[in-house]
């Protein structure tokens, strides 16, 4: 009797305890996020060799942090996936409101690195407030489709859409950071085409694009961003400035051929011609160490937990579900597609890491958290399908 | 907050087909740059990443024929500066005034190097001296880089200068026994090839491939430092006393053509050289050895040549006899004596002795031209010696074939008209009248030393046999005839050993024609009599005072064959003063 109850008790608890839709829990898309931070910290000990030579154990390790980071960076994944995400889509736009105060307070607090001011310096890290702002861009665009009868079909929802994003990436670009408004731009794109956007609405507004391009270029874009589109197009016209870069990840790559030169022994990096190794140039050394071969298995590790985005979006039980899982796929395609278009010299140099492998504590977290997110759509999916 | 039910849309897989096509652009960039121009890049690397630097090789020295150095390398440094080394500014004016301190280059001169190169590293500095650089280094300047070199030294100042030849910069032989052995002396340059980090400086443990360099043979010239600061000396007093252009003295062992003494003037000179190098012109330059560069009227001194042909060819004996009426008519040209003279009845040796022009038509035309021609290709006129100088000229005279020819040259050939020749030329034929009859190369290097110590003699090259062993000798006589005779007392008898000799006065043609008062008066001797040692040539070039060969270079010769033939062991024949014959 006893035992019966029990097991009763055992069961009903199950619906409602910490363990209720694990079974559902995408251990595949984690899994595939996870090797690819475990290739990332084998590519950052590689790369910080030049300049990081104490133990592996200490704080100061490069290593250590990365992976002190993908520890909180799981927990916080944890956390989020076992909350419903409508109460994140609740308060959508008090996130907005916190991403526009901390990018607007960036100006003034903010530290400045490479020439722009995207951080703020709390000691011992540094917090990328970009890094959230994208999060709260999907979690609003989620939630005004979700509240206009999930639909973009007219031109008022569109532009009102494209007016909750343009502030973001405004600021954004003002730091300057053209990828992550880029990225902005991709994340909205990829949310209006779901919520089902007119193609003819589509098509002008590429069409407009196009049109602007030229003005943007010439008055809107900064000096160096010009510089860096045009070395991109002949990195040889300023070798050892702003083509640097540019040549410097082309001969890493190039030199790496199909196999690569073998784990530490890329001399590119180890000998510090390629700088930031670890960070934006880190598929580079990927491509130098392993070659063809190893961007290839990273390639594939990406589309595999790409593919799980999708089939988040799919599964999803609603419509801001929906959204909020193509937002997240979006998101990560965007930044690993324009880093990797950055170190095979595709797109100007731009400060955008790769998704799980580059170092950096503020993105590795913020992409757990959205992993967090996914997970939360696809273990609730069931509790919002209406059949 | 609504919950809004999940369209069932294709568009979905939207997000995926993105993915599908970028994915497929960047795998394609990919291959192209891992696997189609993977060549390309990889070599990039290794040129990023492989430095090289030249290790020069130790130039080999330049001894005299008795082991005096007279040209040798020295260690030095090339100082380089890198201005990427310096982050701050402070550093940079720090390292510049050290830099400045040590080497005595004035800041101002360094920065405006740095200003005038574009270049990462620029070079401040060449051959800056051993030890200051040995400060330099000690001194661990961050951007300043010190690359071994050499520099030439002459222990004994500008002595033999235009023998020796001088270098340019980089270490190679621009002139002189220092072009012409060039591959010998310099030795084969080393190459260290070392990965480097992006300073440029070469990583510990790093791959280090070098070729060791292989330093150049050392050269034992002919040349005895004594003899050629003797001959230097007297040719430049003998140029001031005879307000003369130039001249030189040239001094050969008759026997094995061995070149003792090569004094020239103008002549380079070590210690001015960079301001000379500044105002030289093509015509007037000091930098070549005229010994072989330049050529000349022989004058009267052709006149032994033409002696041993005809007493060679049988035709003439030193004692047949012609009668001289002070004119001889060529083809209805007149051809005179050299002093307007008439000597009537004269042997052969008498011809010499008063340097008879009709004399020496006299035995050209008993050989003919044809015959007369071909001695003079045997003596090796109108082509090179072969002498190991560069720029050796080859003379030049004109035969029947030739265009503009009249048999008037050829009848002044035999008295040292019409005809061009080098110094080192005219010595090599009066050497073979007088040696036995052989024509023999000369030559300036003795020997080589190997690195090893091995040591390779030059053997002296015997090119043929001109005229036989008793025509030599009759013509060594003839010439021992003119010098003792010397009626004037003009001093061209060597007062301690027998000699022999003729003198030459040609006056320098001037458009076609020639001019009395510009003239290349010389006197070629050998001594002693019987056995010579030595042959010398003095020549003066436009003495102002218009004395002749006899008179001018006669008594330079007579004093410097005593001298020599003291300095060379040989012992004195006659007592002191000038003997009567």
């Amino acid at each position: 009797m006893t035992s019966v109850t029990l097991g009763n008790f055992g069961r009903a608890r199950a619906r409602t305890s910490f363990w209720r839709g694990w079974d559902r829990f995408d251990y595949v898309m984690v899994a595939a996020a996870l090797a690819l931070v475990g290739s990332g910290l084998a590519l950052i000990h590689s790369g910080s060799r030049p300049w990081y030579d104490g133990p592996i154990t200490s704080l100061a390790s490069p290593v250590a942090k990365q992976a002190l980071f993908a520890v909180i960076g799981i927990a916080v994944m944890l956390g989020i996936s076992r909350v419903d995400y409508h109460r994140f889509l609740h308060f959508a736009w008090v996130f907005y409101a916190l991403s526009i105060v901390s990018l607007l307070a960036l100006f003034a607090l903010g530290s400045t690195a490479y020439g722009s001011t995207r951080w703020f310096d709390l000691g011992p890290v540094q917090v990328q407030p970009s890094e959230f702002a994208k999060l709260a861009a999907i979690l609003c665009l989620a939630r005004f489709f979700s509240e206009h009868g999930g639909d973009a079909r007219d031109v008022r929802s569109l532009l009102l859409s494209m007016a909750i994003v343009a502030p973001l990436a405004g600021l954004v670009f003002l730091q300057p950071d053209l990828g992550t408004s880029v990225v902005f731009g991709g994340i909205w794109l990829g949310i209006v085409v779901i919520a089902g956007a007119n193609r003819s609405h589509l098509l002008m507004m590429g069409a407009i694009f196009l049109a602007v391009l030229p003005f943007a270029w010439t008055f809107a874009i900064a000096d160096y961003q010009v510089e860096r589109v045009a070395v991109l197009v002949d990195p040889n016209e300023d070798p050892l400035d702003s083509g640097y870069n540019v040549l410097q990840s082309q001969i890493a790559l190039g030199s790496g051929q199909l196999f690569g030169k073998g784990y530490m022994q890329g001399d590119q990096t180890q000998l510090e011609y390629l700088k930031v190794a670890t960070k934006d140039f880190i598929f580079s050394l990927l491509g130098e160490e392993f070659g063809f071969a190893g961007a290839m298995v990273i390639f594939a590790l990406f589309i595999l937990l790409l593919m799980r985005g999708v089939r988040a979006a799919q599964l999803a039980g609603d419509t801001a579900g929906q959204l909020v899982a193509v937002g997240i796929t979006m998101l990560i395609l965007m930044q690993t597609f324009i880093n990797v278009a950055v170190n095979v010299s595709l797109f100007p140099v731009t400060g955008i890491p790769l998704p799980f492998v580059s170092q950096g504590g503020s993105s590795l977290v913020s992409l757990f958290a959205s992993l967090g997110l996914l997970q939360s759509i696809v273990m609730r999916h069931r509790s919002y399908r209406q059949t | 907050m609504t919950i809004q039910k999940a369209r069932p849309s294709r568009r979905v897989w939207l997000p995926a087909l993105f993915l599908g096509l970028f994915g497929a652009v960047l795998a394609a960039r990919l291959v192209q740059l891992q696997v189609l121009q993977h060549e390309a890049y990889a070599a990039q690397a290794r040129s990023e990443l492989l430095g090289s630097s030249t290790i020069y090789a130790r130039r080999g020295a330049i001894l005299d024929r008795n082991g005096g150095v007279l040209a040798t390398s020295v260690d030095t440094w090339d100082v380089y500066l890198n201005t990427r080394a310096w982050r701050t500014p402070e550093t940079r004016a720090a390292v510049l005034e050290k830099v400045s301190a040590i080497t005595r280059i004035p800041r101002p001169a360094i920065e405006a190097r740095l200003a005038a190169s574009g270049a990462v590293e620029t070079r401040i500095a060449i051959d800056l001296d051993f030890e200051l650089g040995r400060q330099l280094i000690e001194a661990d300047l961050p951007g300043v880089v010190l690359l071994p070199n050499t520099a030439r030294v002459h222990p004994e100042g500008d002595l033999a200068a235009a023998v020796l030849g001088f270098t340019g910069l980089d270490n190679t032989g621009l002139a002189g026994i220092e072009a012409f052995y060039n591959d010998i002396l310099q030795g084969k340059a080393g190459k260290a090839v070392y990965e480097r980090d992006t300073l440029g400086d070469p990583i510990p443990y790093g791959q280090y491939v070098a070729t060791e360099p292989v330093p150049g043979d050392d050269l034992v010239l002919t040349i005895d430092r004594y003899l050629q600061r003797l001959a230097e000396e007297m040719l430049a007093a003998a140029v001031k006393e005879h307000r003369a252009s130039g001249g030189s003295i040239i001094v050969m062992d008759p026997a094995n053509g061995e070149i003792l003494a090569n004094a020239t003037l103008p002549s380079v000179r070590f210690s001015t050289l960079e301001q000379d190098l500044e105002s030289a012109s093509e015509e007037k330059s000091p930098f070549k050895n005229i010994a072989v560069t330049d050529t000349y009227e022989p004058g009267s001194v052709m006149k032994v040549v033409t002696a041993a042909a005809a007493i060679d060819a049988g035709v003439v004996t030193p004692d047949t006899t012609y009668v001289d009426n002070g004119v001889v008519d060529v083809e209805g040209v007149l051809l005179k004596n050299w002093d307007d003279g008439v000597y009537g009845t004269q042997t052969m040796t008498g011809v010499l002795q008063h340097s008879i022009n009709s004399g020496a038509v006299f035995m050209q035309q008993k050989l003919g031209t044809r015959l007369f021609q071909s001695y003079l290709d045997a003596f090796g006129f109108g082509k090179p010696t072969g002498i190991d100088l560069p720029g050796e000229a080859s003379g030049f005279f004109r035969r029947p074939e030739d265009p503009g020819y009249s048999p008037v040259d050829v009848a002044t050939q035999s008295f040292g008209q019409s005809i061009s020749v080098t110094p080192v030329q005219m010595m090599q034929a009066i050497a073979a009248c007088i040696n036995g009859g052989n024509l023999i190369t000369p030559h300036v290097v003795k020997a080589r030393i190997r690195p090893d110590g091995s040591r390779i003699e030059v053997q002296p090259a015997v090119v043929r046999r001109v005229i036989s062993q008793a025509a030599s000798d009759a013509v060594r006589r003839m010439m021992g005839e003119v010098v003792t005779q010397d009626p004037d007392g003009w001093g061209r008898n060597p007062a301690r050993y027998t000699a022999g000799g003729k003198s030459g006065t040609a006056n320098i043609p001037v458009w076609g024609t020639y001019t009395d008062d510009q003239q290349i008066v010389s006197f070629m001797g050998f001594a002693p009599l019987e056995n010579p040692r030595i042959l010398v040539l003095v020549r003066l070039d436009q003495n102002r005072n218009l004395l002749t060969g006899t008179q001018a270079a006669g008594p330079i010769f007579a004093r410097y064959v005593d001298e020599a033939l003291r300095y060379l062991g040989v012992p004195p024949e006659k007592g002191g003063g000038r003997a009567a014959p």
